[in-house]
């Protein structure tokens, strides 16, 4: 008897690994649809649910202002994507893209030789990866992103690492990204550590922590679409696309962990360091959430 | 008859002073407050709310309702939102400043008075 419950029950459990073998995102699959589809209904028509919405914005600011209805592939465009005064600015100032300068030194570090005569490409032969990225390394059982593997590159070939959020790192990531562009985001959750580790990260995210018991969606949710101080807040979705970013506030490129460890300062907590284990799971369920929208960085921010 | 005099110029003297000692000691408040209201490593109130009634100041966050009327709340009840906001509500989104020792209750105080103050209508 007892042999039987226990054969029985291991065919369940074999069965329902087996089950659920390949499905290691379909926690993360349920998250995305949901947060795609709360930003569509909120600027479908932010002046008739402004009541849901937007209750503390003016009615004469949702008029002149605000740009709707957005469809899904608007979001990479952050804060432009909604907010008339800023795509307007955007547009004037990437008519001459601030970004292009530093984008063509990533281009000439990319192919300039180290000194064991290899180049970046010795790495990655096609620069057109960042889509995959940050992706799962289920050797090494840690998430890995773009400026993580160009310093591995690197210190694979006898040079030194790069300092990570701004600089050469920047630069090479920049250029990574352009090569990309137009490529559709697609991180991975290969496994059960993986998905512990999108777990992590989204409890990052949610958690309200710090002096200001703030979390990440208390600006880039439901703060989406509205005003701190001057600053109009970005849509999480769609929000890692255009990475690095030329800032005016750096006077340079920066990259999204810089951005990122900034962001969790903001909520009134200790800043972690730029890819710590928590900063990369944080980047790591931040990007699963834009899967599927275009890349098209490098950009330029306010 | 004397005395009653002499009473009475105390009694004058003591309320006019302690008067405009009130009065300086209020417009200190207002002022403090209005500083904590703005400065972003105190209170940042501004970043979420504009306020009815002080012009000179940006109108711009939208995370929060525009403080209006404030004169016609409670003292009490203000001073409680600003100590720690989520008493009234669980999930707001606004810091318990007060209650993470961010800002004094003094400096509490002292932006109520201010808030008070500014949104009366004129
Ligand atoms: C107190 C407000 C606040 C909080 C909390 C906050 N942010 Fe931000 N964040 C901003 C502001 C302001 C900007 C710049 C304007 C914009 O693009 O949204 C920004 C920008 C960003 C950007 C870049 C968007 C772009 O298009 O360039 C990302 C990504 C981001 N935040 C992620 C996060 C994450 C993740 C968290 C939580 C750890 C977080 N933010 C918490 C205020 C905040
Ligand atoms: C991150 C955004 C944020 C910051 C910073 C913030 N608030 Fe708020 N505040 C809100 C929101 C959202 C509400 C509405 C929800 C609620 O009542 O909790 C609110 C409500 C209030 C109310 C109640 C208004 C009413 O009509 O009932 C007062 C008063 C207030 N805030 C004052 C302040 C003061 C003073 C400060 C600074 C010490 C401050 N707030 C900082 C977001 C913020």
């Amino acid at each position: 008897m007892l042999g039987k419950i226990i054969k029985a029950s291991t065919i369940v459990l074999i069965l329902s690994g087996v089950l659920y073998a390949g499905n290691f995102n379909k926690q993360a699959e349920i998250d995305r649809l949901a947060m795609q589809k709360y930003f569509l209904k909120k600027f479908e028509d932010p002046i008739k649910n402004q009541n849901e919405y937007f209750p503390y914005v003016e009615e004469a600011e949702l008029k002149k202002n605000y740009i709707f209805p957005l469809k899904l592939e608007d979001f990479v465009n952050g804060t432009a994507a909604w907010y008339k005064p800023t795509r307007d600015q955007m547009e004037e100032i990437n008519e001459f893209a601030p970004y292009e300068i530093p984008l063509d030194e990533g281009r000439e570090l990319w192919v300039k030789a180290f000194a064991n005569g290899k180049t970046y490409s010795s790495c990655f032969p096609d620069a057109a990866i960042k889509q995959n990225f940050p992706y799962y390394d289920t050797k090494r059982d840690e998430v890995v992103t773009i400026g993580q593997a160009i310093n591995e590159c690197r210190v694979g070939n006898g040079e030194k690492a790069l300092k990570y959020g701004k600089g050469d790192i920047a630069k090479l990531a920049a250029y990574v990204a352009f090569e990309s562009r137009g490529k559709a985001i697609n991180v991975q959750i290969p496994n059960a550590k993986a998905a512990m580790a999108y777990e992590a990260g989204k409890k990052m995210f949610y958690k309200q922590r710090g002096y200001f018991y703030m979390n990440c969606t208390e600006c880039h949710v439901q703060g989406a679409g509205k005003k701190i101080r001057q600053e109009a807040l970005s849509p999480i979705l769609g929000s890692v696309s255009h990475f690095p970013v030329y800032r005016i506030k750096w006077g340079g490129l920066g990259t999204l962990q810089r951005r990122l460890v900034a962001c969790v300062r903001d909520t009134g907590s200790e800043k972690p360091k730029m890819q710590s284990k928590s900063a990369k799971e944080l980047e790591y369920f931040v990007t699963y959430m834009s899967n599927g929208l275009i890349l098209n960085g490098p950009d330029t921010r306010k | 008859m004397e005395l009653i005099k002499k009473v009475a110029v105390v009694v004058l003297m003591t309320t006019l002073f302690s008067g405009s000692v009130y009065a300086a000691d209020k417009a200190a408040m207002v002022k403090e407050g209005r500083k904590i209201f703005i400065t972003k490593s105190q209170g940042n109130c501004l970043a979420c709310h504009s306020v009815q009634g002080d012009e000179s100041i940006p109108q711009t966050g939208t995370l929060g309702p525009r403080l209006a009327n404030m004169d016609t709340y409670p003292k009490d009840y203000l001073i409680e939102k600003i100590m720690d906001p989520n008493i009234t509500n669980p999930i707001t989104i606004m810091p318990p400043l007060g209650r993470n020792h961010k800002i004094t209750k003094a400096q509490v105080e002292a932006v109520v008075v201010y808030l008070q103050e500014i949104t009366k209508a004129k």
